[in-house]
């Protein structure tokens, strides 16, 4: 993996993080949004129940406050209404007696703490005792003190009624002398008649409870209650309220306005319209609320309540805020906010473990598939086999060569790749195996075979090696087809034999040699054991290779030399034999090294004493060849100065004999006669014909000693030119030539010409007796030869002398009859031979003669 | 003009009187001297040895050489006739009984002026001597002195 993959991984990854990151918070944000609204729901409504059923509770517990007070209310006027005493006073009307009942009373308002009043009215309305409560120091009002009531609407309504009859007034405030007293005495007034034992109605016992006790234990309930506890009269004026200047609103003329209603309209509508809902909501607010008719509370038979006012409402009321407050989980947003940010942090972690475990899954992934790719490309066959010697995994490779597919492998025992002779044993050696599983290879040191499907085996090599995968233990077994190195190993073999063959059988000696110069020899030949006249090769190895040489410095120096150029060819050193006879040796020798560092010197040796001998005879014969050339070549200096004086000196006396004889001829002709004269012409013939001869003899020998000059030379333009010459000289004679044109040779075109001259001179010759003469010149193949040829139809020969015919001064006919002086053909074989060329003729008396000849081809020189 | 003289060179007194005779019978007048050896042939023209006194400025119309000559032959004569500056444009004929080619071609290369084969047929030497003078002799502008 080089830098850059592994940083754009490095990039890849992060940013794999961070939207599995952001993906995974924004999941849990969700589920936390919806998790917290539930809990928020929940909460609501518990929260709601909790509230409703406090409201109830506030209700009930204030509407029994109001309903046990009043029944306290009615038993003491049911008590005060039959006491004696003051049945006793209604009797006998004396002021002891009602003194008496003054103290009676007085003691019941003291100790009761009920009530702000208790009061006797006669049936003229006019008060005939009255208690005052006075702050907590009750007091009888004096006589004189007491007045006339009858006005009021209470005291009229009271005397209205009939035998135990009971009025309950409206719940309002004390008003004295026409003003509501200060500070506000909260009032609830309760009458009843009072009749003597004949039946009469003497008047009525009225009593002003003192409405703000009953008010201070609705407000300590309030207190208690989640939101506040209201009590409103029929008109829905508070008695009660969240402040006191809402309170109260009947009795002043400002404050007609201060109504629930007003405040509350909808919940007023929902009270009045919806008696049989006692709970509801409104406008968020909660309002549980209880009705107290005074007039329904005592239900007892013959009892008639007269009430002021029809009822009265305990209304508890919550507000929305309240509820809310209540509901709503303190801190929701900082809750949601931080829990946010601590699953942030935890989606943080589980996107960087998730993005890291999928890397370590994509790692294992592609860790499997290059494990696969290094199972399937592996040159040899693996099998993987359980502890039960049953095939768990093959690969590819296995497949090929044993020629299962590998579902047929697969589950399979491992034997049915073994050979049926062996499989019993296989599974021995299995077994013990699986006993002590190491790492080794299989059947040391014999000749394993695989067995393919179709029966046939070849041979393996295999190791084994056992793993252990979830505490169960595999064996691998690797399996190479070794075929190939078998053969490979026999050719080798083979070939190590071929070689050691070979050298066994060279002339030469061949050897191996420890690299010292007193080394011994460690590999001889059977030829260097004949050199050195052993018996064997271990005795000559028994000898220092030293010994074996005539002088020990000279093999010393071979061997510095061997190590100095690691090279040495062919060093002539003087060797003895171990019988003592020496010869001369050519020493080859490499320094080589072995596989372990170790050097040594492979080398030849090669006998060659008969070579030196054969040299020396060599040198010799060059030598006399030497001394031969130069005889040879003083002799061809003398025949050439030889050859030159004939040609000059031989000549000038010719010339002077001739000379001469033409002088006498011509000036002393008076002084010979006819016979003279022609004794002096023959000797000028003579001298004239040697003369000829000289030439023809010199060019002969020129001939023999010129160099060829070869080129490409037209055969037939010098025939024609020849032709051309002879018909000038003899312009007479009627000849008829046939020059083959074109004919195209390579050779000394001077020489060539001179054989020309010669062939068609002697045809012209031979045929001048001829009145028809007729010279051809051609060329004609012959066994693949090129043959020239000159033709005539002239004198001819007699092929018995053909032999003759090219001879020195060797002449067919006679001088008389053809003139010539027997060289001609003589020069002319010798240039042709020159050429490298044959020439012999064919010919009859009278019958012509044809001359061929070759010439040796360009092509061949 | 026939005061100019030829000079042969020649050793053999045969050829001598067979040359002077052909000469004569092809009509050449001219004063002919005639030098035995190559080294009489130089002496006569550079003014030496016998010939010591002669002006060698006065130069032979023509030099009939033989070239096989006793003591100094005739292509060395030659061959000093050339490097000679006073001679070197003297005209020089090689009369020769010899036909090798090497002669011939020393000859030319040494600066002959012609090369006459002497034959053994004394009427062939007087046809050639005859048309020798008729050319070198008669026709034949020599250089200017």
């Amino acid at each position: 993996m080089n830098g850059r993959f592994f940083i754009a991984n490095k990039d890849r990854q992060r940013w794999l993080i961070i939207r599995q990151w952001i993906l995974i918070w924004v999941l849990l944000t969700l589920v936390l949004a919806v998790v917290l609204w539930i809990v928020h729901k929940t909460h609501e409504a518990s929260t709601l129940g909790l509230m409703y059923s406090e409201g109830q509770q506030t209700v009930k517990t204030a509407s029994q406050t109001v309903d046990e007070e009043l029944r306290l209310l009615h038993g003491d006027i049911l008590y005060l209404r039959d006491q004696p005493v003051l049945h006793e006073w209604l009797e006998k009307q004396s002021p002891i007696v009602w003194k008496r009942l003054g103290n009676d009373l007085l003691a019941f308002v003291k100790y009761r703490e009920l009530y702000d009043q208790i009061r006797f009215l006669d049936e003229k309305g006019q008060e005939r005792v009255r208690i005052n409560w006075n702050r907590g120091q009750p007091v009888i009002v004096p006589a004189r003190e007491l007045q006339d009531r009858s006005e009021l609407y209470f005291v009229e309504q009271a005397l209205a009624l009939d035998k135990d009859d009971i009025y309950i007034s409206s719940f309002d405030l004390s008003i004295e002398h026409d003003a509501i007293e200060q500070p506000i005495k909260p009032v609830i007034r309760f009458g009843t008649p009072v009749f003597d034992r004949r039946g009469q109605k003497r008047g009525i016992i009225l009593l002003n409870y003192r409405g703000q006790r009953l008010i201070d234990q609705l407000r300590a309930i309030s207190r208690q209650s989640i939101g506040s506890l209201w009590l409103l009269n029929t008109q829905g004026y508070w008695l009660v309220g969240a402040r006191s200047e809402d309170e109260w609103g009947f009795m002043y003329p400002d404050r007609k306005n201060k109504r629930f209603a007003n405040d509350y309209g909808e919940a007023w509508r929902s009270i009045t319209e919806h008696p049989e809902r006692p709970q509801f909501m409104s406008s968020g607010d909660l309002f549980t609320y209880g009705a107290i008719t005074p007039s329904a509370l005592f239900g007892k038979v013959g009892e008639n309540v007269v009430a002021g006012d029809a009822h009265w409402l305990l209304v508890a009321h919550v507000p929305a805020e309240v509820i809310d407050e209540k509901t709503v989980v303190q801190g929701r947003w900082f809750a949601f906010s931080a829990l946010s940010l601590l699953l942030g942090a935890v989606s943080w972690f589980i996107a960087f473990y998730r993005v890291r475990r999928r890397q370590v899954e994509e790692e294992v992934v592609s860790s499997e598939a290059r494990f696969r790719g290094l199972l399937e490309s592996a040159p040899d066959a693996i099998v993987m086999t359980n502890r039960e010697g049953n095939i768990v995994l093959v690969n590819v490779q296995t497949e090929k060569w044993f020629g299962y597919t590998r579902n047929e492998l697969l589950g399979q025992p491992i034997e049915m790749l073994v050979p049926e002779r062996f499989r019993e044993h296989h599974e021995d050696y299995r077994q013990a195996y699986m006993d002590k599983p190491l790492v080794r290879p299989m059947g040391v040191g014999l000749y394993l075979s695989g067995r393919r499907k179709d029966g046939s085996e070849f041979p393996v090599e295999i190791n084994l090696s056992p793993s252990k995968i979830d505490q169960e233990l595999f064996v691998t077994g690797i399996i190479r087809d070794i075929t190939e190195r078998k053969r490979a190993e026999r050719a080798q073999l083979e070939a190590q034999a071929k070689y050691r063959e070979l050298v066994d059988n060279l002339p030469v000696g061949v050897y191996r040699q420890t690299p010292t110069a007193d080394g011994r020899f460690l590999e001889v030949n059977p030829a260097i054991v004949d050199m050195f006249e052993a018996e064997s090769a271990e005795q000559l190895q028994a000898h220092p290779v030293s010994d074996l040489c005539r002088d020990r410095g000279c093999w010393q120096d071979f061997v510095d030399k061997i190590m100095k150029q690691e090279f040495v060819g062919n060093e002539e050193i003087q060797l003895v034999t171990l019988q003592g006879r020496e010869f001369f040796a050519a020493v080859s020798a490499a320094m080589k090294k072995d596989s372990a560092g170790n050097l040594y010197f492979d080398g030849i040796i090669e006998d060659i004493s008969r070579r030196k001998e054969n040299e020396r005879r060599i040198q010799q014969l060059n030598m006399a060849l030497r001394d031969r050339a130069m005889i040879l070549e003083s002799v061809n200096h003398e025949l050439e100065a030889f050859s030159y004086s004939v040609s000059h000196d031989l000549r000038a006396p010719l010339r002077a004999v001739d000379g001469f004889s033409r002088i006498l001829l011509d000036e002393y002709a008076d002084c010979l006669d006819e016979t003279g004269q022609d004794r002096l012409r023959r000797v000028r013939a003579a001298a004239q014909k040697m003369a000829t001869l000289i030439d023809d003899l010199l060019k002969l020998s020129r001939i023999t000693r010129s160099e060829l000059k070869r080129e490409d030379v037209n055969l037939s333009a010098l025939a024609d030119e020849v032709i051309e010459e002879l018909r000038k000289q003899e312009p007479e004679r009627i000849v008829q030539c046939a020059i083959e044109p074109g004919v195209i040779v390579w050779g000394d075109a001077r020489l060539l010409r001179v054989v020309l001259d010669n062939l068609i001179g002697n045809a012209w010759k031979f045929t001048s007796k001829r009145p028809e003469a007729r010279i051809e010149f051609g060329r004609q193949m012959q066994d693949d030869e090129s043959v020239y040829f000159v033709r005539d139809n002239g004198a001819g020969f007699d092929m018995a002398y053909a032999e003759k015919l090219f001879g020195a001064f060797q002449r067919l006919h006679d001088t008389s009859e053809f003139p010539g002086t027997g060289i001609g053909l003589a020069t002319v074989q010798r240039i042709i031979h020159k050429h490298g060329g044959r020439i012999w003729a064919e010919g009859a008396v009278e019958q012509g003669a044809i001359f061929y000849f070759t010439l040796e081809a360009r092509e061949n020189l | 003009m026939n005061n100019k003289v030829i000079l042969l060179v020649e050793d053999n007194p045969d050829d001598e009187a067979l040359t002077l005779h052909a000469l004569k019978k092809s009509n050449i007048t001219h004063k002919i001297i005639v030098a035995h050896n190559g080294a009489e042939a130089l002496d006569y023209l550079f003014g030496t040895g016998s010939y010591a006194g002669r002006d060698p400025y006065d130069l032979p119309l023509v030099v009939l050489l033989d070239l096989k000559l006793p003591k100094i032959d005739g292509l060395e004569v030659l061959r000093r006739i050339r490097d000679d500056e006073r001679t070197q444009l003297l005209p020089v004929v090689l009369l020769t009984s010899s036909n090798e080619e090497e002669d011939r071609l020393k000859g030319y290369m040494l600066g002959a002026n012609s090369y006459v084969r002497k034959p053994v047929d004394f009427d062939e030497f007087v046809r050639a001597a005859g048309q020798l003078g008729l050319y070198w002799i008669l026709l034949n502008e020599p250089p200017p002195d």
